[in-house]
C-alpha cells in the first residue's frame, strides 16, 4: 500500500498562502529602505528606427538614480540557445508596440514615471508588418526585415516540412476526406500575479535576482550572458509565484533591465509590471491559421492527416522553434494515423512575441483534428466516441513519426466519459439548442531532448537528513501553484515512508538547489519526481544500513513503514530517528542525490550529448532519424477525453456550458487533489479560449486593443460548468510511481468538445476561435 | 498604478460640499462618491482634476424613503431593498447587473447615473493612448470612432439610467444656485464629453421615482459576454402599463449602451398605445426599435451584433413582462 | 504621438486614523494614496494582493465595516475611523480560521495569489449567510478572479467552511 502517493494531499506550502504569509515578488522588503523603483519606457510604434534617445533631462530630475538603454548592454539572450534574439533594450529599432527602449531607476514610482515622460526618443517610422501572410513573402527592402541581424532571409523564423508514409496513396483508398481552414486568435496566460523582479548588485560584486519566474535556471543563464558575469556570482531566487501557465517561462528583458540598473546604481531595483505591461509582454499562445485535411475509410480507419500551419510569432523567437514542430507532430496521437504531411511556418511580425502557453503548440491543431474527426464520423455514420476508440493506440506503440508510446489509457478515457455522460441517450437526441460533444487530447510529459543540448541532467534533486530527523529536499523545479513542491515531497515521503511533516522543500534558490530546468513542458512530476525518488532511495539505503547494524539483521529483513523500521521475523522495531542517528554518527548529515536524464530509447543511435548541433546528420536519440525527430519526443505521453454538454441561445449566441465529464490518463495521480485542480483549471482556461478570450490587435497599428481584464475576458465563477473528473491510471512504466503529466494535456480536449457540442446543439461548425456570440448567431443565420 | 496627485476634500454636508466646490472651481474639481468609475479613469490619467470632493461623509443622501433613493445608496442595497424588489423590479434588475458584486458593494446610484461615457479609444492606459494619439475626449482633437465627428460619441453605459428614464424618474440636484428637480429624460445630451446638463457645482442628492411606478410592469435586459464584470454591450429597459383587457395603456422602452445617452423610443411605442398586446405586436415593436438603433463602433463587439441584440432583448423583455 | 505626462501638483499629507485588524493606527497619508498601497507598503500587510488595479480581479479585497471592498479603488484617506480587516487577522489562535483551513485542505488555493481576496469575500459572505447554496457562493465570489482552480474547488472550500463554522460534519 502506498504511503503518501495517491493520497489527496493539501499543498505543502498551502498554509502560507491561505494565511497571506506567502511572500511573492511585490511582498519582498529589503532592509534599510534602499530599494529603488524601476520603470520601463516602451515603444509607441510597432516598427520604427530609433534615431536618437535623449535622456539628459530625465537624468537631472531629482530622485532619479540611473537610466539604462541599449548603450548599457547589447548582449542577446533568449530561452532557446539557437534563437537568441532578445536584448535588454531595443537596439537601433523597435519591433512592436511595447518594445523596451529604456528604463529608469528612481526613489519612487512617481518620480520614475515623471522621468520616463522626460526621455525624448526620435523615431523614423517604418510600415509595420502585421499579417503573417505578409511575413511569408520575400522582402524587397532591408527595412522590411523585422529582425535585421537574424540569419533568416526574410521574416520567416522557422519552417518545418515533415512527411511520413504516403498521403497521396492513402487518399486513394479513403472514402471520406474532410478539410477546413481554421483560425485561432492569440490568447494569453492571464495569471493573477503581474510579473516583477528585484535585482540587487552587491558590493561583493555578486548579483541577486528575485523574480516571478517558472525557469530560474534559464534566467540564471541569461543573466550571466547579459551581465557578462560567471553564473557562480549570480543568485536567482524564485519567491512564491502567482501563476505562470508558460507566461513566466522565458528570461525577460525587464529582468535584465533591473540587473543593469542595480549594477549602475549599486542599489536594489524593483520593477513591477502594471497589468497592461503584462499583456504587452505576452508570450501567449500564437495566433495561428491552420489548414487541415483528414481522411478515413468507410470502415472508420483514419488514413491520413495533412496540416499546413501559419504561426504568427510576433517580434521574437521565444519557444517558437518548438511551437512550430508541436503544431504538427503533437496532432498525431492518440490515433493511429500512418500517413502524415506537415508544413509549418512561424513568422516574425511586429507584435509582442508569442511563446509557450499551457498545451504549448498542441491546442490549436488539436481543435482542428478533433472537429474534423466529428465530421468524418457523421459522414460515415459512426458514433464519434466509437470512431475514436477504433483508431486509438494501444499501450507500447510507435507513432508514424517515431514517438514511443508506453502507457496508454485513451480507450478507457473515452469509454469512461461516454458512459458517465449518458452519451448514447443524448447525442443527436436533445432538443434544438442543447448539445453534447466529445474531444480528446495527447501531450508530452516533458521533452526528452533538453533545450540546451548538453550532458547535464534535466533534473537533479538533493535530499539531506541531519540530527533533527528532518528531511530536506533541494530542487530548482519551480513551484508556481501547480503543486510541484508537494509532489516532490510525496515522492520522497513515499520512499522513506516517513511522515509528510518531516519533509521540507527548498526550491527557491539557485545557490543551494541543484539544477532543474524548470516548470514548463509538463516535465516536473516526471523528471524531478524521478530525481527526487532516486535521491530518497539512496538515503533510504543508508538508513536501512544503519538499522541493520542496530538490529543485527540483514536489510532484506527490514521494512520501513510509518516512521518505523521493523524486523520482519522478530517484529521488533526501532524508530526512524533511531536509525537516522545511527547513520549519522561519526559521519554527519546524510546526503542523497538523484537525477533524471532522458534515456536513449533507440539503441544504435547516438546519445543526446554526442549529437550536439548535428541533429540531421546522424538521427536523434529517441524516435526516428528525420530532421526534427526529437521535437515532441517525450519519455511518456498523457491523453484524455472529455464530453461537454451545453446550451446555445440561438438568438443571442451566448453559450451556457452545463457540464463537463473529463477523463485524463495521468499514469498515476500522485496527488489527486492537485490533478483534479489541474484538470478543472485547464477546463476553465480552455473554455475561455473556446468562447471568449482573444488577444485583439489593431489591424493598422498592431497595438493590443484589450490589455485589461475587462476586455480580455476570462470565464468567471458564475459561468463555470459542473465538472466530473475521472483520473485514469494507466501506470506508466517509467514515471515516478507510474505517474505522468497532468498540467497541460488536460486543456486540449475541452475546446473541440465545446465546438462539437455546439454543432450537436444548433448544427453549425465554427472554425475561428473564440466562438463569440456574434460568430455563433451569424453562422446560425447563414445556415438558415 | 499610482493615482496622480489631487487634493481630497471630505465635507460632511451637501452645503459644505458646494461651498468647497466654489472655492476650488477655478482650479477644477470632480465629485466622487463610490469612486469605482472615477478612480479607474484617474488611474489612467483621464481628465484628472486637481481637487476631489468626496461625498462619502454626507449622511443626508444614504437612505431609501418612499421611492426617493438617496444618491449615496449603493447598488447592492438597491438590489436587496424589499420595496423596490416588489414595486420597481426593473431597477433591481438593472442595479444587480452592474459590474461585479464587489463593485456593487461600493458603487452608488448617484455615481451610476453620472458615470463617464465609455469608448474603446478612451478607456485605455496612458501608454496605450500615447501610442495612438488619444481622442477627442482625452488629449486629442480627433475622434477615433468617426474621424470627422465634431462631438464625442462615447457610449453611456449606465445600467440604471435607462430604467430610470423609462419610468420618468426625476433627479434632485443641489448646487450653487440652490435646489432643482430635473426629468431624467431631459438630463442627458448627445455629446459624450458634456454628457448631461448638470451644472458643475451640482450634486445629485436624490433619485425621485414616481409613485405610479408601482402600477407598472418594469424590467431590464442587458447583453454582455460574461454575466459579471462586463459593462453592457447594449441594454433595454421597459415600463408598461397594461389594463385588464391586456391593452397597452402606457409603454416606454429605453435603450442603454447604444449611444451617448439613454435612447427613448416614444415615436415607435406611442403608435401601439391602446392596442391589445400580442406576440405579433411585440415582434413588430422590437423590429421597429431595432431598425432605428444605431450603435457606434466603440465597444468590444461589432455594431451589427449589438444592433441585432436590441431586437432580441426588446422581444424577450416585452414577452416576459406581458406573460407575468 | 501625444505624450500623456504625469500631472504635477504639490499636495500635503494628512494624519488618518483607523482600526486595522483590531489595532488603531495613525498614518500620514496623501490624498492620492490608495488603500491597497497603504496596507501593503506602509503597514506591510502584504497578504492583500494587487492583480489588476482596476476592480476586475478582486485580489485586493479587504473588509471594511463588515463589507468586502476593493482596496485598489478606495482612497486611503476615506477610511478615517473605519474598521478594516485583512487576511492577516483571520487566524486568532494556533489554528487557521475554518475558511483558511478549508481553502487549504480542499484545494481552493493553487498559486495562492487570488486566495486572500477570495477568503475575505467568503468571510463577508459567511457572516451574512451561514448556509449558502452553491449558486449563492458563486454569486458572492463573482467579483473575484482565479486563473488556476477553475473555481470548482473554491466553491467546495467555501461550502465546507460554512459547514465547519456551523459545526456540522460534511455530508
Ligand atoms: C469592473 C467594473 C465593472 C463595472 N461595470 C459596470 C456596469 O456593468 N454598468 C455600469 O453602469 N457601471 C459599471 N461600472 C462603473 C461603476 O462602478 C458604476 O457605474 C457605479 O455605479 C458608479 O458609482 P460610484 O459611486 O462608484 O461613482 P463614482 O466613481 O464615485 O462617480 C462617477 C461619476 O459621477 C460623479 N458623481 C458621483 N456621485 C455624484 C453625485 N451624487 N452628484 C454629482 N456627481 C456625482 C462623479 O464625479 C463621477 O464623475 C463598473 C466598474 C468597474 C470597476
Ligand atoms: S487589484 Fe483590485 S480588483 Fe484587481
Ligand atoms: S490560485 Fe492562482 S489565481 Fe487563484
Amino acid at each position: 500500500m502506498s504511503h503518501t502517493v495517491g493520497k489527496k494531499t493539501p499543498l505543502v506550502d498551502g498554509a502560507q498562502k491561505v494565511t497571506g504569509r506567502a511572500v511573492y515578488i511585490d511582498d519582498i522588503v529589503l532592509p534599510g529602505k534602499v530599494m529603488l523603483i524601476g520603470k520601463i519606457l516602451r515603444s509607441p510604434f510597432a516598427h520604427a528606427k530609433i534615431k536618437k534617445i535623449d535622456y539628459s533631462k530625465a537624468k537631472k530630475l531629482k530622485g532619479v538614480y540611473a537610466i539604462a538603454t541599449a548603450e548599457d548592454s547589447d548582449n542577446r539572450f533568449g530561452v532557446l540557445p539557437i534563437t537568441k534574439d532578445e536584448t535588454a533594450f531595443a537596439i537601433d529599432k523597435v519591433t512592436f508596440i511595447g518594445d523596451q527602449i529604456a528604463a529608469v531607476a528612481a526613489t519612487d514610482e512617481e518620480t520614475a514615471i515623471k522621468a520616463l515622460d522626460l526621455i525624448q526618443v526620435e523615431y523614423e517610422e517604418l510600415p509595420p508588418i502585421l499579417k503573417p501572410e505578409k511575413s511569408l513573402a520575400p522582402i524587397s527592402h532591408p527595412d522590411q526585415k523585422i529582425q535585421p541581424w537574424s540569419k533568416y532571409e526574410g521574416n520567416i523564423f522557422k519552417t518545418v516540412n515533415q512527411s511520413f508514409g504516403n498521403v497521396e496513396k492513402a487518399l486513394k483508398k479513403s472514402s471520406v476526406v474532410k478539410n477546413g481552414k481554421f483560425s485561432f486568435n492569440g490568447v494569453t496566460h492571464a495569471f493573477t500575479e503581474p510579473m516583477g523582479v528585484i535585482a540587487s548588485y552587491g558590493s561583493d560584486k555578486k548579483l541577486t535576482v528575485w523574480s516571478s519566474t517558472q525557469v530560474p535556471h534559464y534566467l540564471h543563464r541569461a543573466l550571466a550572458e547579459v551581465m557578462e558575469m560567471p553564473m557562480h556570482r549570480i543568485k536567482v531566487i524564485r519567491p512564491y509565484v502567482g501563476g505562470g501557465f508558460g507566461g513566466k517561462s522565458d528570461p525577460f528583458p525587464h529582468e535584465m533591465a533591473a540587473a543593469i540598473l542595480s549594477k549602475k546604481t549599486g542599489k536594489p531595483v524593483k520593477i513591477l509590471f502594471d497589468r497592461d505591461e503584462v499583456f504587452i509582454s505576452n508570450h501567449g499562445r500564437h495566433p495561428t491559421k491552420t489548414e487541415m485535411q483528414m481522411s478515413a475509410t468507410k470502415d472508420g480507419e483514419f488514413t491520413s492527416l495533412e496540416i499546413d500551419a501559419l504561426i504568427d510569432g510576433g517580434a521574437w523567437g521565444s519557444f517558437g522553434v518548438i511551437t512550430t514542430y508541436y503544431n504538427g507532430v503533437l496532432s498525431l496521437g492518440p490515433y493511429k494515423i500512418k500517413n502524415f504531411n506537415y508544413n509549418g511556418n512561424r513568422v516574425y511580425t511586429n507584435k509582442p512575441a508569442s511563446g509557450a502557453m499551457r498545451g504549448h503548440g498542441a491546442v490549436n491543431s488539436r481543435f482542428a483534428v478533433e472537429t474534423l474527426i466529428d465530421e468524418i464520423a457523421e459522414d460515415i455514420d459512426f458514433d464519434p466516441c466509437d470512431l475514436r476508440i477504433q483508431n486509438a493506440y494501444e499501450p507500447n506503440s510507435t507513432t508514424a513519426n517515431g514517438f514511443r508510446i508506453t502507457s496508454c489509457g485513451i480507450k478507457e478515457c473515452i469509454e469512461k466519459v461516454k458512459i458517465a455522460s449518458g452519451w448514447d441517450k443524448k447525442f443527436k437526441q436533445m432538443p434544438y439548442g442543447k448539445g453534447i460533444g466529445i474531444g480528446c487530447g495527447f501531450y508530452i510529459s516533458g521533452s526528452a531532448l533538453p533545450i540546451n543540448w548538453e550532458r547535464m541532467p534535466q533534473s537533479t534533486v538533493h535530499v539531506k537528513i541531519d540530527f533533527d530527523g528532518g528531511v530536506t529536499v533541494h530542487s530548482l523545479a519551480a513551484e508556481i501553484g501547480q503543486g510541484s513542491d508537494t509532489v516532490l515531497a510525496q515522492c520522497v515521503g513515499e520512499v522513506l515512508k516517513c511522515d509528510m511533516s518531516r519533509i521540507r522543500i527548498y526550491s527557491k534558490n539557485t545557490d543551494t538547489a541543484p539544477i532543474d530546468l524548470g516548470s514548463y513542458s509538463s516535465r516536473v512530476t516526471f523528471m524531478a519526481g524521478l530525481a527526487a525518488k532516486r535521491a530518497a532511495e539512496k538515503i533510504k539505503k543508508q538508513i536501512l544500513n544503519a538499522a541493520s547494524k542496530i538490529m543485527a539483521s540483514p536489510i532484506e529483513n527490514l521494512e520501513l513503514k510509518n516512521d518505523r523500521i521493523t524486523e520482519l521475523k522478530t517484529k521488533s522495531s526501532i524508530s526512524f530517528n533511531e536509525a537516522v542517528r545511527e547513520a549519522l554518527h561519526d559521519s554527519g548529515a546524510l546526503h542523497g542525490k538523484g537525477h533524471y536524464q532522458a534515456p536513449n530509447l533507440n539503441p544504435g543511435l547516438p546519445r543526446v550529448d554526442e549529437l550536439r548541433g548535428k541533429e540531421s546528420e546522424k538521427g536523434a536519440p529517441m524516435g526516428g532519424s528525420h530532421k526534427g525527430a526529437a521535437a515532441g519526443l517525450s519519455p511518456s505521453y498523457s491523453m484524455g477525453a472529455y464530453v461537454c454538454q451545453l446550451e446555445v441561445d440561438a438568438e443571442t449566441g451566448l453559450v451556457n456550458v452545463e457540464k463537463v465529464w473529463a477523463a485524463h490518463d495521468c499514469g498515476k495521480a500522485l496527488n489527486p487533489l492537485a490533478v483534479e485542480g489541474q484538470i478543472e483549471g485547464c477546463i476553465h482556461m480552455g473554455l475561455g479560449q473556446a468562447l471568449m478570450e482573444s488577444f485583439d490587435y489593431n489591424r493598422n497599428t498592431g497595438r493590443i486593443e484589450n490589455p485589461n481584464f475587462l476586455d480580455y475576458r476570462c470565464i468567471p465563477p458564475t459561468m463555470m460548468p459542473d465538472v466530473d473528473v475521472f483520473m485514469i491510471e494507466s501506470g506508466d512504466p517509467e514515471g515516478p510511481f507510474g505517474a505522468k503529466e497532468a498540467g497541460e494535456g488536460p486543456i486540449l480536449p475541452i475546446l473541440p468538445a465545446v465546438a462539437n457540442a455546439i454543432y450537436d446543439a444548433v448544427g453549425i461548425r465554427l472554425r475561428n476561435l473564440p466562438m463569440t456570440p456574434e460568430k455563433i448567431i451569424s453562422a446560425i443565420a447563414k445556415k438558415k | 498604478m499610482i493615482l496622480p496627485p489631487f487634493e481630497l476634500h471630505n465635507p460632511n454636508s451637501i452645503k459644505e460640499a458646494i461651498e468647497i466646490s466654489q472655492k476650488v472651481k477655478n482650479e477644477g474639481f470632480d465629485y466622487v462618491s463610490g469612486g469605482t468609475d472615477l478612480l479607474q479613469n484617474y488611474k489612467n490619467r483621464l481628465n484628472v482634476k486637481p481637487h476631489l470632493i468626496s461625498l462619502k461623509n454626507i449622511k443626508e443622501t444614504r437612505s431609501i424613503q418612499n421611492f426617493n433613493i438617496g444618491a449615496m445608496v449603493t447598488l447592492d442595497e438597491i438590489s436587496k431593498n424589499k420595496t423596490l424588489q416588489k414595486d420597481f423590479t426593473g431597477l433591481v434588475e438593472a442595479c444587480s447587473q452592474v459590474g461585479s458584486i464587489l463593485v456593487r458593494k461600493t458603487a452608488t446610484i448617484g455615481g451610476n447615473v453620472l458615470i463617464d461615457n465609455r469608448c474603446y479609444f478612451y478607456n485605455q492606459t496612458p501608454f496605450w493612448r500615447t501610442s495612438l494619439g488619444a481622442c477627442l475626449k482625452a488629449e486629442s482633437d480627433t475622434c477615433r470612432v468617426i474621424p470627422q465627428k465634431e462631438y464625442c460619441v462615447a457610449t453611456f453605459s449606465s445600467d440604471s439610467a435607462p430604467m430610470l428614464v423609462a419610468v420618468d424618474a426625476k433627479y434632485e440636484l443641489e448646487g450653487k444656485n440652490g435646489k432643482r428637480i430635473v426629468e431624467s429624460s431631459d438630463f442627458y445630451t448627445h455629446d459624450g464629453i458634456k454628457r448631461n446638463f448638470k451644472d458643475e457645482s451640482e450634486i445629485i442628492t436624490k433619485i425621485k421615482i414616481p409613485k405610479t411606478t408601482a402600477n407598472l410592469k418594469t424590467g431590464y435586459e442587458k447583453i454582455r459576454v460574461r454575466d459579471t464584470f462586463d459593462y453592457p454591450l447594449v441594454s433595454v429597459a421597459a415600463a408598461l402599463k397594461i389594463d385588464k383587457d391586456k391593452k397597452i395603456e402606457n409603454i416606454n422602452i429605453v435603450l442603454g449602451a447604444i449611444g451617448t445617452y439613454p435612447i427613448k423610443n416614444e415615436d415607435t411605442t406611442d403608435l401601439f398605445k391602446g392596442e391589445k398586446i400580442s406576440n405579433s405586436m411585440i415582434k413588430e415593436i422590437s423590429e421597429k426599435i431595432q431598425k432605428k438603433a444605431q450603435p457606434y463602433n466603440n465597444l468590444t463587439m461589432p455594431v451589427s451584433y449589438r444592433k441585432k441584440m436590441v431586437g432580441v432583448l426588446c422581444k424577450r423583455l416585452l414577452t416576459r413582462l406581458t406573460d407575468s | 504621438m501625444t505624450l500623456i505626462p504625469f500631472p504635477s501638483k504639490k499636495i500635503s499629507k494628512k494624519i488618518v486614523e483607523f482600526n486595522i485588524n483590531n489595532e488603531i493606527v495613525e498614518l500620514a497619508i496623501r490624498p492620492n494614496d490608495l488603500l491597497l498601497d497603504v496596507i501593503r507598503y506602509k503597514l506591510n500587510l502584504t497578504g492583500t494582493k494587487r492583480g489588476c488595479d482596476m476592480g476586475t480581479c478582486g485580489c485586493c479585497t479587504v473588509i471594511i465595516d463588515d463589507k468586502p471592498v476593493l482596496s485598489c479603488l478606495t482612497l486611503a484617506m476615506q477610511v478615517q475611523d473605519k474598521k478594516i480587516k485583512t487576511i492577516e487577522s483571520l487566524q486568532e489562535n494556533e489554528n487557521m480560521h475554518p475558511i483558511q483551513e478549508c481553502f487549504h485542505t480542499e484545494g481552493g488555493s493553487q498559486c495562492g495569489f487570488c486566495t486572500p481576496g477570495f477568503i475575505m469575500t467568503s468571510f463577508a459572505l459567511l457572516k451574512e449567510n451561514k448556509n449558502p447554496t452553491k449558486e449563492e457562493i458563486k454569486e458572492a465570489i463573482s467579483g473575484n478572479m482565479c486563473r488556476c482552480t477553475g473555481y470548482i474547488k473554491i466553491v467546495d472550500s467555501i461550502k465546507k467552511a460554512s459547514e465547519k463554522i456551523r459545526g456540522k460534519k460534511s455530508e
